[in-house]
């Protein structure tokens, strides 16, 4: 379906390098073009089919593809045809070439338009000795397999290095090959730990080998049937289908070491888009999520997945924070409830985020207005309406069109709105809307800009300072009018709470704020205080002021494309 | 010379170009580099490269890159089979090193065209492997280094017959897909670029882009084909040269975006707005006349409410052109309307064919285009089927 994005992986590979059979080819996935789920009607290709693509490709050929390659980002079938082009024997010598420098750091090299990142390891020295695969010698009754075993080179070849390969298309961007070099280290080290515990490496090496050696003469078996006989190999599978799936790995290695892994590029991309086809990049995500404030919420999305996929060996600060958090919770809020710090609650909430188990909102409240997001799908026959219609039995079309006009929570609940009476309903479709990306939550932010501004050629900046100059030296006592210098005075002339006290000294308290990139909400926390006196103030004072509306950045900059 | 390539260069330079090959009694070898001291053994990149420099036979004739201690190699390895060499073959590589967080793909169709090329002069001469040719290959090196990294592209004479023109390519991104209902706006003087650059189509096209007119109209009126007007915006585009914003109409619907806070803080752009969007022959507006309508622009009010709203501070502003600056300067966003259909309707009970584009696929703006009707005419024709609503986003 989605097969053509940069992120789902081509393919896996473990391959080694050992004493006695040099480099090698252990084992791929997928193996063969049907084994990609895919709609299109494509021929069966048979093997024949790849010599076009095979090693001795002329020089114009190669420059073709490679070019092609760059630029184009819809061949995904060309890109796996030319992947499964490269023989067993080539990618082996490509991936394990057998030089232990380039042994634990990140491996990428790039061939004719296919990447192929890894992660190259050494067993653990003290561990060599055990390293070689030897064949079952205790088992007495795989005596005639040992007698055949023993004959043969795998019998007694010591792992040197062994290398765990994802393949991806060039088109993948840097972050991406980032991830999945993680990836691959994050899976590598592990059977590192799990060769020395137990051998792991050595005996699903020779079991690979075996079946290698056992299939020579029908090679187009070999991959099966390793990946029949072979726990690990069933993993690496397991590994590529959740990728190409969800891009959320979480399986136990060797029934030992959970490995819990997440391509957020995938994560990000697979939310409902509404036809924006601009990736989501990774790094305006993580922009975003490093300006997150105390005031801001979380709305996990399916708080029982997020507690099933929690390991016993799980941060204890996590079950902390699910435990406390709502919703309608501010992060200040849960941080305050779960008896932890600020900027712990902030790592957990953008995990939380980054995993795409939540996103960040304004808590829930009455006053908050929401509106149609630029990325929410209105074709009347998309998936999301018969989902819809199956959680809410509503018309998805109608509840947008009611949320064609920015509406408040609080006035949803009307009798004149469609939700009157089933205000639990509604708070639950806000909620599918918003993590669907139906729905952005509009603020109020506020400028401060006199007349005279532009007369004088000042920045809004300069105009605040002058200003708060003033505040600043009489903070203590409060400002008087007359205490403003003849500039100032001259703005607020025409306003009479200006000319008391109380009033002028609040106001000029919210005066930095007032640039047009804080929201009520945020004056609020900041300066603790309550809506209706908020815009109280504010009323008094609004022939100096602005107001806009627009969505809060940081919550929503990364997938709006604004 | 072209100056993106040079730009693009001279932020990602070349590291360093080398010529390596598989000698008959030392094994494969860099042979030549500059500058010296890329490729050592001291700085590890040899160790974790020469594999694929000088690769196994299966593996050459191969585009390679290859990362490796923060750097990036590459190369495309070839190996001529001929019983004049000591080994019955010879195999090299002439490549490139750039730093590990920079692109390849500028630099691969270069690498290979000198490969094609150096395998040509090869086959003709021994250019390549024998000692008397080969000492001038250093040199060579230094040139290709000189010359791509100060100008983008060289040009490098190998023999008497034999010259290379090489060449650095700046990734570029797709141009944006053009609809009819796009108004194409320029970004450039029009006295700044030289009319004999372009096509004969384009400087057709050319005149009619006022920033007012759309594509489609564009194409009637230059009576070009609508196609060719798509392509030859885009292909502005492409050079942004345009940019691509929406029709004006007082019944449109705007946003504004953080960005309109730019205007506050830069006393330049502030001074470029206020001359774009001032009304001729009026009072010169003030940055709160203009920021009062920005301010004023929400969902729900179409450009005819803020104007009414807002009487003496349009007596200043050209409404036109404050849409217009807002939107090359994306401080504001238009708010689409899509008629969709509530209930999917049968073909054959299906009044008009306006129930064809009603699907949330197309906004009225397009609507419009494809039936050639104008926004009053749509906005009549909605409210009459109730089966249709009407969503803003």
């Amino acid at each position: 379906m989605d097969s053509d994005v940069p992120w789902n992986p081509l393919g896996i590979m473990l391959s080694m390098y050992g004493s006695r059979i040099n480099s090698k080819l252990l084992f791929k996935y997928p193996f063969k073009t049907d084994d990609i789920k895919s709609s299109c009607s494509y021929q069966q290709l048979t093997s024949s089919t790849f010599q076009l693509n095979s090693p001795s490709v002329g020089p114009n050929n190669a420059d073709d593809q490679e070019m092609e390659s760059d630029i184009d980002t819809n061949h995904s079938r060309e890109f796996l045809e030319q992947y499964l082009g490269f023989s067993d024997e080539t990618l082996g010598q490509l991936l394990s070439p057998g030089n232990t420098k380039i042994c634990g750091q990140n491996f990428d090299v790039k061939i004719n338009g296919i990447r192929f990142v890894g992660f190259p390891l050494v067993p653990e020295k003290c561990n060599l000795d055990c390293n070689r695969v030897r064949p079952l010698q205790f088992s007495s009754k795989n005596l005639s397999n040992y007698q055949q075993a023993s004959n043969n080179s795998a019998a007694t070849t010591t792992i040197l290095s062994f290398n765990l390969v994802f393949v991806l298309k060039t088109n993948a961007d840097y972050s991406v090959i980032e991830s999945y070099q993680q990836l691959a280290a994050k899976i590598g080290l592990a059977l590192r730990f799990e060769e020395t515990r137990d051998n792991y490496i050595t005996k699903e090496t020779k079991k690979m080998l075996n079946i290698h050696e056992e299939y020579e003469t029908c090679p187009v078996r070999v991959h099966k049937q390793i990946l029949k006989k072979s726990k690990l190999a069933q993993n690496l599978k397991g590994v590529f289908d959740d990728l190409t799936a969800t891009g959320i790995i979480d399986f136990l290695l060797n029934d030992n070491i959970w490995i819990t892994f997440c391509i957020y590029h995938k994560v990000h991309n697979s939310f409902n888009l509404g036809g924006h086809h601009d990736a989501v990049k990774i790094e305006a995500v993580e922009e975003s999520l490093s300006k997150i404030q105390p005031y801001h919420g979380i709305l996990v999305f399916n708080i029982s997945t997020v507690w099933n996929s929690l390991k016993p060996a799980s941060s204890s600060t996590m079950i902390k924070f699910l435990n406390v958090y709502k919703p309608t919770k501010s992060l200040q809020g849960i941080s305050t409830d779960a008896d932890m710090s600020i900027t712990h609650t902030y790592t957990i909430a953008r995990h939380l985020v980054h995993w795409g188990k939540a996103c960040v909102i304004y808590p829930m409240c009455e006053s908050n207005v929401y509106v149609l997001a630029p990325t929410a799908t209105l074709f009347y026959l998309s998936k999301w309406v018969a989902i819809f219609h199956e959680t809410f039995q509503m018309n998805l079309i109608e509840v947008l069109s009611y949320f064609s006009q920015p509406v408040s929570l609080g006035d949803s609940q009307l009798p004149t709105g469609p939700f009157f009476g089933h205000e639990k309903h509604l708070v639950e479709v806000v909620y599918w809307m918003l993590q669907h990306r139906f729905l952005v939550q509009h603020h109020t932010y506020i400028s401060f800009l006199p007349h005279f501004a532009s007369e004088l050629q000042l920045t809004n900046q300069q105009v605040v300072n002058l200003f708060l100059d003033v505040s600043r030296k009489h903070f203590s006592t409060g400002i008087e009018f007359h205490q403003l210098p003849d500039l100032c005075q001259s703005v607020f002339k025409a306003i009479p709470a200006a000319h008391n006290t109380k009033d002028l000294s609040l106001f000029l308290k919210l005066l930095p704020y007032m640039d047009g990139k804080h929201h009520l909400e945020e004056m609020m926390y900041r300066e603790n205080m309550m809506r209706p006196d908020l815009l109280t103030i504010l009323e008094k004072f609004r022939p100096v002021l602005l107001t806009a509306v627009r969505e809060d950045e940081i919550a929503t900059s990364f997938w709006m494309n604004t | 010379m072209d100056p993106a390539a040079q730009l693009y260069v001279k932020k990602h330079p070349i590291e360093c170009m080398f010529f390596s090959e598989f000698h008959h009694k030392q094994g494969p070898r860099i042979t030549y580099q500059y500058p010296d001291g890329c490729i050592t053994k001291e700085s590890g990149l040899l160790e974790a490269v020469i594999n694929y420099i000088i690769p196994k036979p299966d593996l050459q004739q191969k585009l390679i890159t290859v990362n490796a201690v923060g750097k990036k190699v590459i190369g495309c390895p070839v190996c001529l089979n001929n019983s004049k060499y000591p080994r019955n073959q010879y195999v090299f590589n002439f490549g490139l090193v750039l730093d590990n967080e920079n692109k390849s793909s500028p630099c691969i169709p270069l690498i290979k065209k000198l490969s094609t090329y150096m395998v040509e002069v090869e086959k003709e001469d021994s250019f390549v492997s024998s000692e008397a040719t080969k000492s001038r290959i250093p040199d060579m090196l230094k040139q290709m280094f000189d010359q791509l990294n100060k100008k983008g592209s060289c040009t490098i004479s190998v023999n008497e017959s034999t010259t290379i023109y090489l060449k650095i390519f700046p990734p570029t991104s797709l141009p944006p897909a053009v609809y009819d209902h796009h108004v194409p706006i320029l970004c450039v003087d029009p006295e700044d670029y030289d009319a004999n650059d372009w096509d004969l189509t384009t400087l057709q096209v050319l005149p009619f882009i006022d920033g007012f007119r759309h594509v489609q109209k564009i194409a009637s009126t230059a009576d070009v084909d609508p196609e060719l007007t798509r392509i030859c915006v885009q292909n502005l585009a492409f050079y942004n040269l345009v940019k691509l914003i929406s029709v004006f109409q007082y019944t449109n619907v705007y946003i504004t975006t953080s960005k309109v806070n730019l205007i506050m803080d830069d006393l330049e752009f502030q001074k470029e707005c206020l001359n774009y969007v001032a009304r001729t022959g009026h009072q010169r507006p003030s940055l709160r006349d203009v920021m009062t309508l920005y301010c004023g622009l929400a969902p729900g009010v179409k450009v005819q409410d803020l104007c009414l709203r807002h009487q003496d501070e349009i007596s200043r502003v050209n409404e036109q052109k404050l849409i217009q600056f807002g939107l090359i300067h994306e401080m504001i966003r238009k708010i689409n309307m899509y008629p969709v259909t509530l209930k999917p309707v049968h073909h054959s009970s299906s009044k008009s064919n306006l129930h064809k584009y009603a699907t949330g696929q197309f906004s009225s703006e397009e609507v419009c285009c494809k039936l050639g009707v104008n926004q009053s005419e749509l906005h009549s024709r909605l409210e009459q089927d109730h089966n249709i609503v009407t969503l803003w986003k």
